[in-house]
């Protein structure tokens, strides 16, 4: 009985903060967390590698990529010196959730004046 | 029981049971008035003895926010503004004109959190963590409180039973749950707390449910803030 109760419990968290087809979000706060807890190149690479799936697997199942993360993608590969990559993703993020147009354009403008 | 003695008992558990529990639409009205689309999530206030307790936080928000219909500012982005411009402590940016984030970030709400409680404490045969966090999303508009919530939850992470017995088999169980405890991440349980709270939000226009949530049951009155 407290097995099955467990499951059902179980079941209960999977339906309710995951409803199916909205977004993918795979292992974010995970990586990111580990990022942050363990500060260190490989933890910041898996977390960028994390990012870079996100993304590859929305587009695969035609789901929009999750609010955000293409923009923090863009400013990963812009502390990497990564500019003209940057720029894509950051434009991405603008192209895909209209309401972040002025803060991506703040950034893409501060990109710009530093070069 | 006679008819009159129905009705009084009837009336006194509408009156204790119910009376707390309202609609989405009557616990937040502003919110659907004002239908704000995007969300700038703003550092943590951790009131907490867990020092790291805000930077680990803040990496949980993002996901349950979005699947409530929600456009959330790149958290690790709006952070390093933040930090650049001297007020990554939320508790300055308390008193700061609300509007300044319609300017900045074209931003129609931030949302603060405070975290109360995120204590680990052990007893005898078992630990576990309580955490109470309260939420406030405030219009950029009008500076007004859109939703709030406040919520306690104590996540047990006793270790399983286990089969050595005698005074040896306390000990290690000891021994594991007190390592269990320690290493527990504070994610899972964020996530957990994050999960009950962003029920009670209405849904924003990226949720299916857009807009049919008005007249839903099932917010306690008693844990707006």
């Amino acid at each position: 009985m407290k097995n099955k109760i467990f499951y059902l419990l179980i079941l209960m968290l999977l339906v309710g903060c995951a409803p199916p087809g909205i977004y993918y979000w795979g292992d974010y706060s995970k990586t990111l967390y580990q990022s942050k807890k363990d500060i260190t190149p490989e933890k910041l690479a898996k977390h960028k590698e994390e990012l870079q799936s996100i993304i590859s697997k929305s587009n695969e199942d035609g789901l929009r990529v999750p609010p955000g993360l293409n923009a923090e993608l863009g400013y990963l590969l812009l502390l990497e010196g990564e500019n003209d990559k940057a720029i894509i993703y950051i434009e991405k993020e603008k192209e895909t959730y209209p309401e972040s147009a002025k803060f991506m354009d703040d950034l893409l403008k501060k990109i710009k004046e530093e070069e | 029981m006679n008819v009159k003695n129905i009705i009084a008992l009837f009336s006194l558990v509408i009156l204790s049971g119910c009376a707390t529990i309202i609609t989405k639409g009557e616990a937040f009205p502003k919110m659907y008035n004002e239908k704000p689309i995007s969300i700038l999530v703003l550092p943590p206030i951790n009131q907490s003895t867990a020092a790291d307790a805000k930077e680990y936080y803040s990496t949980t928000i993002a996901e349950p926010l979005s699947f409530a219909g929600y456009y959330v500012f790149p958290i690790e982005i709006v952070n390093e503004v933040l930090k650049q411009e001297g007020i990554y402590d939320t508790e300055l940016i308390v008193d700061l004109d609300h509007s300044k984030f319609k300017e900045y970030f074209d931003a129609d709400a931030v949302l603060f959190t405070r975290i109360l409680k995120w204590n680990t404490s052990y007893y005898v045969i078992g630990g576990n963590v309580k955490v109470h966090i309260a939420f406030d999303l405030i219009s950029t508009k009008t500076g007004e409180q859109l939703w709030s919530y406040n919520d306690k939850l104590t996540v047990d992470t006793t270790a399983g039973e286990n089969d050595a017995g005698g005074a040896a088999g306390l000990l290690l169980q000891l021994a594991t749950t007190a390592l269990q405890t320690a290493a527990q991440d504070y994610t899972p349980m964020a996530k957990q707390i994050n999960t009950t709270v962003l029920k009670t939000i209405p849904f924003g226009i990226y949720h299916t449910k857009h807009g049919t949530d008005r007249s839903l049951q099932g917010i306690n009155k008693k844990k707006i803030n």
